[in-house]
């Protein structure tokens, strides 16, 4: 990567209502499934601001009981906290959707199941807010002994990614995002083969996420040119802080913001 | 000395945010969006995320357009962000045969490699570069978040300027740019944590 | 300064700096082109600082307090401790402010810190407040937070931490003073900077990322939000709304620990006492929590270094030590495990094999160091722990 940019740390806050009725919690996941409830979404998102995090990322994850004016409203509080570009995604599905969030303020949008349900939607989107605030994401589980455990066909296969890829570059985005959901939440590092190959055929920057549970393997995703890293579980369960992580990645020689 | 901090409320420019930002500087902010909202003011900020086209368009829409333009050369402190620094210019090969603001010489040209493939110059990057001025030179080093594909190049800046770059595969990206009583700020400082606030404070309190 | 790269090694040893012994699993450490470390560099700024000229400013700060004409003119978060005991002294002796001097009761204050805290109280001559909170949501935290993050500790950052604002803001008081700076030991800020002790360095430094709206959920339903208030830190917004400035004494003068204790030694008689873990020499260090111990062999085993690495580093920076001497007490004194580890495990009810497992998923990489075999010797206050900690209802 020879774009002078810094490498980026970015932390993701899963949000859910469905797991404690009535209470919106941050969650983190194992396998795209609910694991644990780590926390209060604007709590973690002052927490990421004092501890200088290049951006922010928030995830619905909630899939049946979707209550997307809940959602907006959570995606404010959070904005209201921090001083940093926000993504936010999960199930975004229309253009007024994806309006109604950066008109609250939000960066970038990540865009997932609507490539496979309405493409149109996502080039509207592009066009009319241009490719820089989408991020379009690509979810796939590449563990084949385990394909028929915790619903993972509704995920890509691993074959599948490079056609998806191919997709979301045309129809317009800025950026992409691969989550190996197999990876999901294990702490055992991430799939960085498919990193390699997305990476050598896009000329997008690509955010590498799902398994993050050493620092090491943040060095591997970076040596293996991931633009970024989004982080789920990493900063809910291990006690090293962005700013001590982005200290001993410095230290190997990572380019990234040290204050 | 109370300042107050306009704000031009364009529909597609997420002034929102700037606002946060300037009220959690302690600061009064007022949204405009008239010529009549312009008055009372100390400061006005021009914020801008979609196109050249789109905000001058609002601008001429709401009637706006004039009015900021004269206030080149006054006692208004004027900040220009992100496609609202770009506005500041003469025009934008993003939006073909729209005028804007023409206070600098400068075109606002894509930004894109030796293929000609368009980039995005998204992401944090730092002040490389500046021309010899006791506030640019502070900039240095320092380090904000950018996202945009057109920029301005150092090419077409009249003398009486002063300015600082980022590097981006290779092409310096006039990253600062101020002349008289207006500042344009290529990035978003409002997203910048500690270093944007910073110098929306400097904005707030640089003196003529 | 230019950067020193860590070359990626097959079989993993810590890099460690080349003048002090502080290794790269330290929270916030780089390294420059010699291999020196940021926090030896951040310690030499502390020479180029003109201390006379920021002692004027902090003296002008407090006559404006003392204007004010309230109640009392400072909170002084108190524990009785080397640090806080100098603090309260200067506080008192120099700066001549009326505080109410504050403790959060952690629940493991050992007999020789009581009784130092007794004697500096009754000698200077203070108002004082102590706050306990209810022991089964401590132990509730402990466990929760030692599973969470390796760090059994929470309550008493957060606790600690809190108390003292809290306090100045339910009774309007304008300053709160605290004892060293951050950055005597690590880089989260600069040593240059005037930092405050604020919601964001609550939230960068002592929650473990973790507030006290986060570990409500994780306590599973056992514990209400009112009874987690004492581990909140005031709001931004509610501070500035009374002007209260809350700031370390370390950002004003010169920390500089041998002589404080040898000053408090003689002025408040104050004593130290022997800690685990620790070697001889060093008894004015750490003497406040039975579980001192337990806290560094638990980051021992995170980190691979503990408080023999930190104090020796320390006096190897000043020029009291060399570095083969550090070498020698640290090869001695780290990878024991601590003779409370047994008081430990039946306090939080977990077993050994519990506890590993937890060590196990906490190792800050590449640290991946073995359990240490040796044990270290009965602490002789150890028979007073088990008394005060474990209640029998028989």
């Amino acid at each position: 990567m020879n774009n002078e940019l810094y490498r980026r740390i970015i932390p993701k806050i899963l949000i859910s209502k469905s797991v404690s009725v009535g209470k919106t919690n941050a969650i983190t996941t194992r396998f795209y499934q609910h694991f644990r409830i780590m926390g209060t979404p604007t709590s973690q998102a002052r927490i990421f601001q004092a501890n200088i995090a290049d951006e922010l990322m928030v995830l619905n994850v909630d899939r049946l009981e979707r209550d997307f004016v809940n959602f907006l409203d959570i995606v404010s509080k959070v904005n209201d906290v921090i001083f940093m570009p926000l993504s936010v995604g999960g199930g975004i599905k229309t253009f007024d959707e994806a309006a109604r969030l950066f008109e609250i303020g939000v960066e970038k949008v990540v865009l997932d199941s609507v490539f496979t349900s309405n493409l149109g939607e996502v080039e509207k989107i592009a066009g009319r807010f241009g490719s820089q605030s989408v991020i379009g994401s690509c979810t796939y589980w590449s563990n084949e002994s385990t394909a028929n455990l915790n619903d993972s066909k509704r995920f890509l296969k691993s074959m599948d990614v490079p056609k998806r890829i191919k997709q979301m570059e045309e129809s317009g985005i800025g950026e992409v995002i691969i989550n190996d959901a197999s990876k999901d939440g294990s702490r055992l590092g991430s799939n960085l083969r498919m990193l390699k190959e997305v990476v050598s055929t896009t000329s997008l920057p690509v955010i590498d996420s799902c398994g993050f549970g050493k620092t090491s393997h943040f060095i591997d995703s970076f040596h293996q040119g991931a633009s970024a890293v989004a982080v789920g579980s990493y900063f809910a369960y291990v006690d090293q802080s962005i700013l001590q992580l982005r200290n001993q990645l410095s230290n190997y020689g990572i380019r990234v913001r040290i204050k | 000395m109370t300042h107050v901090i306009g704000i031009v409320g364009l529909r597609h420019s997420n002034y929102r945010s700037v606002q946060k930002a300037f009220e959690y500087l302690g600061h009064s902010v007022k949204i405009v969006r008239s010529q009549e909202g312009l008055i009372g003011i100390t400061h006005l900020v021009l914020p801008g995320v979609s196109s050249f086209e789109s905000v001058v368009s609002e601008l001429h829409e709401i009637d706006l357009f004039a009015p900021i333009k004269n206030l080149y050369g006054t006692q208004i402190k004027i900040l220009g962000l992100c496609a609202g620094m770009q506005v500041m210019g003469l025009s934008s090969r993003e939006s073909p045969g729209i005028v804007g603001l023409s206070w600098f010489n400068f075109e606002c040209l894509p930004l894109s490699d030796i293929d000609g493939r368009r980039l995005f110059h998204t992401g944090w990057n730092v002040i490389s570069r500046s021309s010899d001025s006791q506030f640019s030179q502070k900039l240095i080093g320092e380090d904000f978040y950018f996202n945009h594909s057109f920029y301005v190049s150092n090419d077409s800046i009249q003398p009486m300027t002063t300015y600082a770059y980022s590097i981006f595969y290779g092409t310096e990206v006039v990253s600062f740019i101020h002349s008289e009583n207006i500042w344009g700020i290529q990035f978003h400082p409002e997203k910048s944590q500690r270093s944007g606030l910073n110098l929306l404070s400097n904005f707030v309190n640089w003196t003529l | 300064m230019r950067v020193y790269y860590i070359k990626r090694m097959t079989t993993p040893s810590l890099k460690k700096c080349s003048l002090c012994l502080l290794p790269q699993t330290h929270e916030t450490i780089s390294f420059d082109i010699d291999g020196v470390c940021s926090v030896c560099s951040n310690s030499r700024k502390k020479s180029e600082i003109d201390w006379g000229e920021r002692e004027a400013e902090l003296f002008k700060i407090t006559e404006q307090i003392k204007k004010l004409g309230k109640d009392y003119d400072c909170v002084v978060p108190f524990s009785g401790g080397k640090d806080s005991t100098f603090s309260l002294y200067y506080v008192v002796t120099h700066l001549k402010l009326r505080p109410l001097v504050t403790s959060f009761d952690h629940g493991f204050y050992r007999d020789t810190l009581l009784e130092n805290r007794n004697r500096t109280l009754k000698l200077l001559g203070v108002d004082f407040i102590s706050f306990t909170p209810n022991w089964n949501l401590v132990k509730d935290l402990m466990l929760t937070s030692l599973r969470d993050r390796g760090d059994f500790c929470w309550h008493c950052h957060t606790g600690v931490n809190a108390f003292p604002v809290r306090t100045a803001v339910e009774k309007d008081i304008p300053l709160v003073i605290w004892g060293e700076s951050s950055t005597e030991y690590t880089n989260y800020y600069k040593t240059e900077q005037f930092h405050e002790i604020d919601e964001e360095l609550f939230n960068r430094i002592t929650n473990l990322g973790i507030s006290a709206e986060d570990m409500l959920p994780r306590l599973q339903g056992n514990h209400e939000v009112r009874s987690l208030k004492p581990f909140m830190f005031p709001s931004q917004s509610e501070i500035k709304s009374k002007g209260i400035r809350s700031f370390p004494l370390g950002n004003y003068i010169k920390w500089d620990t041998r002589k404080q204790v040898e000053t408090i030694k003689k002025e408040l008689n104050w004593k130290g006492t022997s800690v685990e873990g620790i070697p001889p020499g060093y008894e004015y260090e750490k003497i406040e929590c039975m579980m001192q111990g337990m806290r560094d062999y638990l980051k021992f085993r995170k980190r691979g270094y503990a408080r023999t690495t930190h104090l020796t580093s320390l006096d190897v920076r000043q020029g009291r030590l060399s570095r083969e001497e550090a070498e020698t007490l640290v090869a001695e004194f780290e990878n024991r495990k601590p003779f409370s580890v047994k008081l430990f495990l039946e306090l939080l009810g977990i077993t050994e094999e519990e506890l590993e497992d937890i060590i196990q998923l906490n190792q800050i990489d590449p640290w991946n160091g073995n359990i240490p075999i040796q044990l270290g010797p009965k602490p002789k206050d150890y028979d007073a722990w088990e008394k005060k900690l474990i209640i029998d209802i028989l």
